[in-house]
Parts: structure tokens; sequence; C-alpha cells
């Protein structure tokens, strides 16, 4: 072959593998959610065995990758990683049919079954990174092909969040990535014989989408699906059974017709404020809280829904559309409280509980002071968490507990309101209780709340109760920093999946002995694999302080994983300009990680504390990209630098450093998200980065290394 | 690792021989493994404390001696057989060298005073007070279970009052209420407490009400029926292998307890819970109905309840209204007299004479609006409405 078609047929299987395989995963992840609760445990559990096995993928490619020709392996290779996906699909969306109807699953379920339906496909595409590698020669092969895999990556990852989930439904985007990768097939060999596979394999493919609707049907068993839509934040559903119009949200009921938990969640902190109030909700409306609401004739609503999908929900529900009172805001609840202007007598967050990063951080001490600065004199802050009418299992006290302590540090009365659900209210004035009365005296009726729930709920005894039970004991408060609510929600899951906690750790186990072998005893690896840790922890801790600190934007986050991408290809091509030794540059990205820690701990104490704007733009729009790229470049480099350091053929080297590199990510994605974030907190990630990563340059550094 | 013979930047970078071959971490590794799930966990932590003279612990009133110190339980159909050592699937029945205790005894971790409506009983001294208490514990695993924190768990988890029968009776007189409640969790897991509370009760002219799955055995309930007054009892479902996936249980102990209530003339309701694609499909509602109907006859109140996503069971949505609306008049066409529907708002709110269909009973929500009754009968035609008025 010329080197110009071994080129060629090289940047054409890396960009399909990298577009593809970054679409999938993401596809994938959102699949699982939809399947398995949508828990963040599952996701960083599956993500975390979808990395391990590509780096196992890669590991065993480099060893298949001198026994045949690398263009006929990777021609089957591409059919695989156009059809497989179609499967993953459906065995993920079959799993529910295979346990008893409407349960969810537990840890090892999920574990078990994602991780053998994901095999297939990671191990084709991690063992077809090296291969591709074979097309090339030359000492930098290795980060030749980390450029292009992670050009691919980039361009997949911008194809799948800024077009693919905005226009298709999961099947159609698998179907143009099957295209790309059986054109990527077609172009790894010669010969009208390679035709038949490719022609067969499409035709499957084009045939396929009637199983998309029919597979999404097997999770809403007894119902007729109305809508189906992917919005960038999951996945949603409205289904009919019989009259009654039921909402999902990743396949998780959200809201049903004839649903009356909003009255609850309007009227009791509406009753704790005058009529006319001017009132802030942060989600929820549209189920049904806004008519609510109008009941005691406010002033003025500000509503702020995160998911604009959602807000166009009040057609299919046939709600009448938001009365001029009511301005609807599309963005981040945490976000338009930090930039308001206008000041609120009431504040009501309808999220749910605290069961990822992300919502966790409606939930902090640190919200809660931000929502105190938007409040006037004597105004309220209400939001709900997970209760229990009879008694308080000790795992969802502790996440009451903290959340409870949180608030005590910004307001000076709390009221929680016991059942299913308890009410949190607070302010700085006391609070009542004769929620009944004040309803009566407004001429509010309701169906439910005052007929059957407000007499518990208000029931001296209980509310001292629990009063007692969530004070009695001092916790540390819920923080942005240390999201210790996350962390009890997690707990309190895994205890009622009946998940043995003994599988969580046998999983922390198992992969970082995994990653430990990876390293194969060489140092070289060894500080690879830490830094794939290191890179993974860094994207996930300055994602979450990014939110933190400016709040959830959909199209920022995208662009801050795209610079992270973008700085670990532009780090592996300065490697190869950059004329210092090869020691030294392994060496100094390892010091350059250890001091992006430390800076990323001084940065994130700051910008938590800080109320300066200045200060918080800066951080926002500067420093945390700059800690993005800068971490990114310098693993790339590293990468680079090793690659070229270790001795032996190109393509065993580029299996094993994406091996090393691949098992240290997933120890990052499962560790940081997993334990040390719900635990420790992000200070104690960068910890962990700073030991790990010192451990690694004390080792680069040990005397006889001579550059 | 870079091979001999290559040189690298790292040349120092060898092999050290002295270091664990990886194929003998991973042997030790899998071998670690393997052992942690093969060790009898089961049998080391088996000894865990109890003994006879906790307050708390108490000989369990049925069971039978299987010699070696197995014993078989006789308070519920399960009837589990534990080595010393063990419990039973309820998780408060413990042997103890050879004997069975329960370690549910004066222990409840749930104390309440609710509306009788609330059990849910309507035929029942409408607009009384019910002091409720809960030993934690079930004999069921029900996906659904509303009370999950208590009922999947057991006493010696949770944070408990102490509460002797007599005090329990005090209590229950201090705060007015007429009724004790054993509810919440599974009331036959706890059953000698119950029995003994109740005993007391009685004879301090309290009533008492079992609130239950009803999965108890036929020498159990017979105890039982001297001290309770009225029973709210479940039946989950008219299939035998929805019991068993849903619920851990079967359907003919169920039934049997209806049975034996009737002919001892404890007053009971009867609860049925319709879960989208497992308990709403109307012929087996409609075969459920035909039972009652011929072997209880038609004057027990039966209450649908709606079902919502609760504890594990919750991707499935609420249950629509218009099915609830559908059993109920599947019930009332196969005769039932006193049809309800729960977790509907106003499902409740009216009894009505099965003959005249005035309405003899009015409520809202939890509280008795009003009661027609003349000496348990209609005001209009005299017809006698079944319950406990008085």
């Amino acid at each position: 072959m010329s080197p110009m078609t071994t080129n060629r047929r090289f940047w054409a299987c890396l960009l399909a593998l990298g577009i593809s395989s970054v679409s999938v995963q993401l596809i994938m992840a959102r699949e699982i959610m939809s399947t398995f609760s949508g828990n963040e445990l599952i996701l960083g559990v599956v993500l975390g065995a979808w990395l391990l096995f590509t780096g196992l993928g890669s590991a065993l490619g480099a060893r298949r990758a001198g026994s045949r020709r690398p263009d006929a392996l990777l021609f089957w290779g591409h059919l695989v990683v156009a059809v497989w996906p179609f499967c993953q699909i459906l065995i993920v969306r079959a799993l529910p049919l295979f346990w008893v109807r409407g349960e969810i699953q537990g840890l090892p379920v999920a574990l078990v079954s994602g991780s053998l339906t994901f095999l297939p496909y990671c191990l084709t595409a991690g063992a077809m990174i090296p291969l591709a590698g074979a097309f090339l020669s030359g000492k930098d092969t290795p980060s030749r092909v980390y450029v292009a895999d992670t050009i691919g990556d980039i361009l997949g990852g911008l194809l799948f969040s800024l077009i693919l989930v905005y226009l298709f439904p999961h099947w159609t985007s698998l179907i143009l990535l099957a295209v790309l990768n059986l054109f990527a097939a077609a172009a790894m060999q010669r010969g009208p014989l390679r035709f038949i596979p490719v022609v067969l394999c499409g035709l499957v493919v084009a045939a396929s989408p009637s199983l998309d609707t029919r597979s999404l049907s097997w999770r809403f068993p007894g119902q007729e699906i109305v809508l189906h839509k992917g919005t960038p934040f999951g996945q949603l559903t409205i289904t009919r059974s019989g009259r009654q119009i039921n909402v999902f949200q990743d396949a998780i009921p959200t809201f049903s017709t004839h649903d009356l938990h909003m009255e609850a969640t309007a009227h009791l902190p509406l009753c704790q404020v005058p009529q006319g109030a001017r009132v802030l909700l942060i989600a929820g409306g549209v189920f049904g809280t806004l008519d609510e609401m109008a009941k005691h004739a406010p002033e003025r609503i500000d509503y702020v829904e995160l998911d604009p999908a959602i807000l166009a929900l009040s057609v299919p529900l046939g709600r009448a559309p938001l009365p001029e009172r009511v301005r609807s805001h599309v963005g981040d609840g945490r976000l338009f409280v930090k930039q308001t202007s206008a000041t609120y007598d009431l504040v009501i967050v309808d999220l749910p509980d605290p069961e990822n990063a992300q919502l966790n951080r409606f939930y902090t001490k640190e919200f809660f002071r931000e929502v105190k600065a938007v409040l006037s004199p004597g105004g309220v802050l209400a939001f709900s968490l997970v209760g229990a009418e009879n008694y308080m299992e000790e795992t969802g006290l502790a996440l009451n507990r903290s959340v409870f302590s949180a608030l005590r540090q910004a307001f000076d009365h709390l009221l929680v309101l016991p059942g299913p659900t308890h009410h949190f209210m607070a302010s700085d004035r006391p609070l009542t209780r004769d929620v009944e009365e004040v309803l009566a005296s407004r001429g509010i009726t309701t169906q439910r709340l005052v007929d059957y729930d407000l007499a518990a709920m208000t029931d001296p005894w209980r509310i001292d109760k629990l009063s007692e039970l969530l004070a009695g004991k001092e916790v540390f408060p819920n923080s942005d920093l240390s999201p210790r609510a996350f962390g009890h929600l997690l707990d309190m899951w895994l205890k009622k999946t009946w998940s043995p906690r003994g599988i969580l750790y046998l999983v922390f186990l198992l992969i970082i002995v995994s990653a430990v072998l990876s390293t194969r005893g060489n140092r070289i690896y060894l500080a690879i694999m830490t830094s794939g840790y290191a890179a993974m922890a860094f994207e996930l801790t300055l994602i979450l302080l990014f939110q933190v600190l400016y709040g959830y934007a959909y199209l920022a986050m995208c662009m801050l994983i795209t610079l992270f991408m973008i700085g670990s290809v532009l780090g592996a091509l300065g490697s190869r300009r950059w004329e210092r030794s090869l020691r030294d540059q392994i060496r100094g990205a390892d010091l350059v990680l250890v001091f992006l820690a430390v800076a990323t701990a001084a940065v994130a104490v700051l910008g938590v504390r800080s109320l300066e704007p200045a200060v918080l733009s800066a951080i926002q729009y500067l420093i945390i990209p700059l800690l993005i790229f800068v971490a990114a470049a310098a693993t790339g480099c590293q990468f680079s630098a090793a690659s070229r350091a270790c001795g032996g053929e190109e393509i065993r080297i580029t299996g094993r450093l994406y091996g090393a590199d691949l098992a240290g990510a997933a120890c990052g994605t499962i560790l940081t998200g997993l334990f040390f974030i719900p635990s420790m907190g992000i200070i104690g990630v960068l910890v962990s980065i700073v030991v790990l990563k010192g451990i690694s340059l004390l080792l680069t550094g040990k005397a006889g290394l001579v550059g | 690792m870079t091979r001999p013979g290559e040189k690298g930047p790292f040349p120092d970078m060898k092999h050290d021989k002295t270091t664990v071959s990886r194929r003998d971490f991973i042997k030790t590794a899998l071998s670690t493994t393997c052992g942690t799930f093969l060790f009898p966990w089961k049998a080391a932590w088996a000894d865990e404390g109890f003994t006879p003279a906790d307050p708390h612990v108490k000989e369990a009133y049925f069971y039978q001696a299987l010699g070696g110190g197995t014993v078989r339980c006789g308070t519920c159909p399960h009837a589990c057989v534990t080595q010393p050592g063990e419990r039973g699937l309820c998780r408060t029945k413990v042997n103890i060298g050879g004997r069975l205790y329960t370690i549910s005894y004066a222990n409840p971790c749930s104390i309440n005073v609710d509306p009788i409506e609330k059990k849910p009983l309507l035929h029942f001294h409408p607009g009384s007070r019910a002091f409720s208490l809960a030993v934690a514990g079930c004999n069921f695993h029900c996906l659904n279970c509303q009370n999950w924190e208590i009922s999947q768990t057991s006493p010696d988890r949770t944070r408990n009052y102490d509460l002797s029968p007599e005090a329990a009776v005090a209590a229950a007189a201090r705060y007015g209420c007429g009724t004790i409640a054993y509810t919440y969790s599974e009331a036959t897991t706890f059953f000698e407490y119950m029995v003994d509370v109740a005993g007391r009760a009685k004879a301090e002219g309290i009533r008492n009400v079992w609130v239950s799955n009803a999965y108890i055995s036929p020498p159990a309930l017979d105890r039982l029926c001297t001290v309770i007054d009225a029973a709210s009892l479940n039946l989950k479902c008219f299939s035998d292998d929805i019991y068993r996936r849903l619920n851990g249980g079967t359907l003919a102990p169920v039934l049997r307890t209806f049975e034996t209530l009737h002919e001892r003339g404890v007053w009971m309701e009867i609860i049925n819970l319709v879960i989208p694609t497992y308990t709403d499909d109307m012929e087996t509602i409609a075969r459920m109905c035909d039972w009652i109907v011929d072997h209880l006859g038609p004057a027990y109140p039966l209450h649908f309840s709606r079902f919502f996503p609760k504890y594990k069971l919750t991707r499935l949505p609420p249950t629509p209204l218009e099915t609830m609306e559908a059993a109920k008049a599947v019930a009332l066409r196969a005769g039932l007299q006193y049809v309800y529907l729960g977790n509907v708002p106003g499902g409740c709110d009216l009894t009505r004479c099965p003959q005249c269909q005035t309405p003899v009973i009015e409520r809202q929500g939890y509280r008795l609006l009003k009661t027609h009754l003349k000496d348990g009968k209609c005001p209009s035609c005299r017809t006698l409405i079944n319950g406990r008025w008085t």
C-alpha cells in the first residue's frame, strides 16, 4: 500500500472510531440511566467499566497487531462497531423484562448486565486503536494515534452534544454513526468482495427503525407512548394509560394527571407569606404548582426551568398558557439566583432530591446564603426532601440532617413538616404551623392537602419529634465542596435496593487492581495510569466547581469538555516539538498536575467564599477553563513523551499506554464520582491527585535516571 | 516495561525480581476474593448476642422444637425452620439455644395517634382516634411497601421506644384513644407483644385493631381473635403468582384468615391495592369480589386503593382513576354493599345505605363530618348498616 493510502486509512479509521465511540458512549449512558433508575452510582460504575474494558481492548489489540493484516481486522472491527450498538440498546431496554416489572434494580444487576452488554463493543473499539497504529511507522506512532483518536473524540462529542441530541432520537443517531463506520470499513480493504458484508450490515441497519418504537415500549408496560423526546438533559416520555397522561424523565414517573403533590409544594410555603407576594419558583411549575400558587394571588412569579422541553409540556398536558403574572425563564436556577437583581418574599425549590452532584448544589449552605441574599426581610425559602411518614431510617435521616444543618447556618427559624416528603421552610422570622387556618382565611380549598395530609403534617407530636431528630446530632452541613447529602442519598439507594456495599468495594478493588496491573511494574506506565486518573478527576472536579460557582449551562459544559480534549491534542503535539528531554517532559507533567491540584483547591475555597463579582467572573471564565486546558495539555504531553520514551514495538506501546491511561481514567471516574466526592468532597479528590502524582513523581525521579 | 536489550530514556527501570510476579498477584487476589465469598460469614456472625434476659426478648408463643436445637416457627405460614443463632424470614424470631424467641417485644419504633379512618376502617367507631404503634419487621417483602423503612428491617436496627404493654395501654388512655392499632409494619411479626398489649387493653375497655397482610398461622390467629375487635386486612391480589412475585407470600393462607375472622365475628375491612399491569385486571377483580360475597358475605367494606410508585416499584405510573372506578363498578356488580376508593380524593367521603342509597355517613378525607345512623341503621329505610358503631 502506498503511504498516502495507509495514511488515509489511518485517519478514516480513528476519526470514525473516535466520533462513534464517544457518541455511542453518551447514548448508552442515557439509555442506562433510563433502565437503571437514573442513578449516578450506576452511571459511574458502568462508565468506569466501559473505560476499563476499552483499555483492556487496547492491551489485547496490541497483542494481535503482529499476527494478521491490520486492515482486515479493522474492517471487521468497524462492522462490529457499526452494528453492535443496536444490540446494546435492545439488550439494555429489554433487561427490565427479565425481572419483576416496574422494579428498580440494584448495583449487582446493573453492573453485571451493563458490563456484559458493553464488553464486545469496548473490547473491539479498544483493540482498534493500536491496530490503526499499524498503518504508520516510526517512533511517534503512539503519539499520532493519540492525536487522531482524540480529534475523533472531540468531533464525536461536539456532533452528539450540539447536533444529534437536538435533532434525532438515539436510534437514528446510531444509524448515522453506523453509516460512518460502514464507510470506514469499506475504506479499509480493496476488492468487490468487501462490499458484501458492508451491504448486508447496511441492510440490517436500514431495516431496524421499527425495533426502536417496539423496544421503547418495553419500558412503559400497559401504556401508549404519546411522545418520546431526547433533550440534552435526558429522555422525556409522555404516555397515556386510559385517559391518564404520565410524564417520565429518564423512564422515572415524574407526573401523572390527578397527582396532587403540588398542593403541598405550593400552599405550605405560600401560607407563610402574605398574599400578593413576589415568588421565585425553581422547577416543577408546569405540573400544576403554578395553578395552585395562583390561588394566593401572588404579585409576580418568576419561574425558572432548566430544560425548555419541560416548559413545552404544558401543551400536551392540556394546561392553560402561563398567566401574565408568571414570567418563565429557561436556565439554571442557581445561576438565576446569582444573577437576578429582583428580591422575593418566597423562593420555592421544587427539584428532585440531591441524587447527583449537580442537584446537590440546591441543598448546600452556600446556596441557602445566596437565596437569603435575594429574599426580602423575613422572606421564606421552601424545598422538600425525601421523608418518611412513620419512621426515618438512618440513611434518610443522615441526608435530612446534613441539609438541616446547612439550612440552620443561613436562617434563624426553620420549620420541617413531616410526611412521606419532608417540607422544609426557613426564614429569619417565626413560621406558622397553622396552615389550615391561613388557607381557610384566604378561602382556598384543596382536593387532598387539607382533608388528608395536613393533620398529620402539622401534628405537634410529629413535628416536634422530627425537629428533635434533625437537630439531635451535630453533623457536617451539606456544602458545595463537600456534597454529603448526595453521598447519603447514594447510601439510601444502596439500602433500598439491597445492594451489598461489598459489591461497591469489590468494584473499587477490581478497578484499582486493574489499574495497578496496567502499569506492568513500569514507572512510565505508572505515570500514564496516574495521569489518566488525574485527568478524569480534574475534569469531573472542575466541571462540578464550574456548576457550583456559575451554574449548570449545557453549552458551557460542552465547551469545557471540548477544551479538555483540545488541550490533550495540543499537549501531545507540543511534546513532539518541545526540546526538553522526554524524562523532563514526563516529570514536568507530573509536577504540573500536582501544582494544578493545589491551585484548584485554592480556587475552590476562594470561589465558594468570595462574593466579589470580579473574582467570580475571573474564576468562571478564565481560571477554570485555564486549569482544565493546562491539566489536559499536561496529560497529553506526558502521553506523547511516554510513547517515545518506551522501548519496543510501537503498536504494543500504543496498546499498553492506552490500556494504562484508560484503566487510570476508569479509576478516576469511579473513585472520584462514587467515593471521593460524596464522602470527602472536592478537596478529597484533589488530595488524591496530589498523592498519586506525588508517588509517580518520586518514582520517575529516582536516582539513575538520565534523560 | 522496557525489554532486555531495548534502550529507552529510563535504562535503570528493570523488572524487580524481588517483587511479586503478576501471576502470583492475580492468583492471590482471586483466592482472596473467592475466599471472601465462600467464607461462612452467616455462621460466623450468627450469634448476635440476644439473651432471654433482655426485656425486649420473649419466648415465642407458637413454635415447635424439632430436635437437635432446630425449631419451626408457628406464627405465620412461612413456618421458618431455624438452627440456633438463626432468624426467620421476618427477622424478628431468633433461635436461641434451641428455643424460639421474639426480639420484637415492647420496643416499638413508631408511635402516633391517627384517625381510625386512616387505617383504613370506615365502619368501626368513625371519628375515633387510634393509638398506633409498630415494631420493625415483616413476613412479606412487598416491592411497593410504603413503610419499607420499618418493615424491611428488624428491631435491633431501629431506634426504639421502651414501652411495656402496661405503658402502651396507659399511653393510649392518656392520649384519649379508644383504640390501639397495631399497624405500619406487619403486626403479626410482633405477635407476642400485640397479644399482650391487646389483652391488657381489652381489660381496660380499649379496643384493638389489627392492621395486617393476613398472613398468619391458624393457631396464632385463633389466639389473636380472643383479643382483637377489628382488622384492616390486605387482600393484595387474587393471584398466587402475583402474591409470590410482588409480596413473597401465597394466597391460600390469606383467604383462610378472612374466613376465620368472619367465623369468629371479628369486624374486618378488606383492602385491595390496584397496581397497573399487576392487579388491575377486571376479571381477576371480579373473581375476588365473587369470592368475598360467597365466603364472607356482601357486607364487609372493600377498599380499592390507588397505587403510587413506592419503595422498589417505582417504574410504574399511578393507577388511572378510571381503572379505580371500573374496579368499584365490578365490585358493586358482584353484590358488595360498601366499596370505597382509597388514595383518591373523595373516594371514601360517603357511606350510602345499600338499600335506599341514602347517605348515612359523611366524611371529608379522614375527617368525620356527620353520621346519620340511628342504632346502626339507615335513618330512612331502617336497613342495618354493617359495622361496629357503638
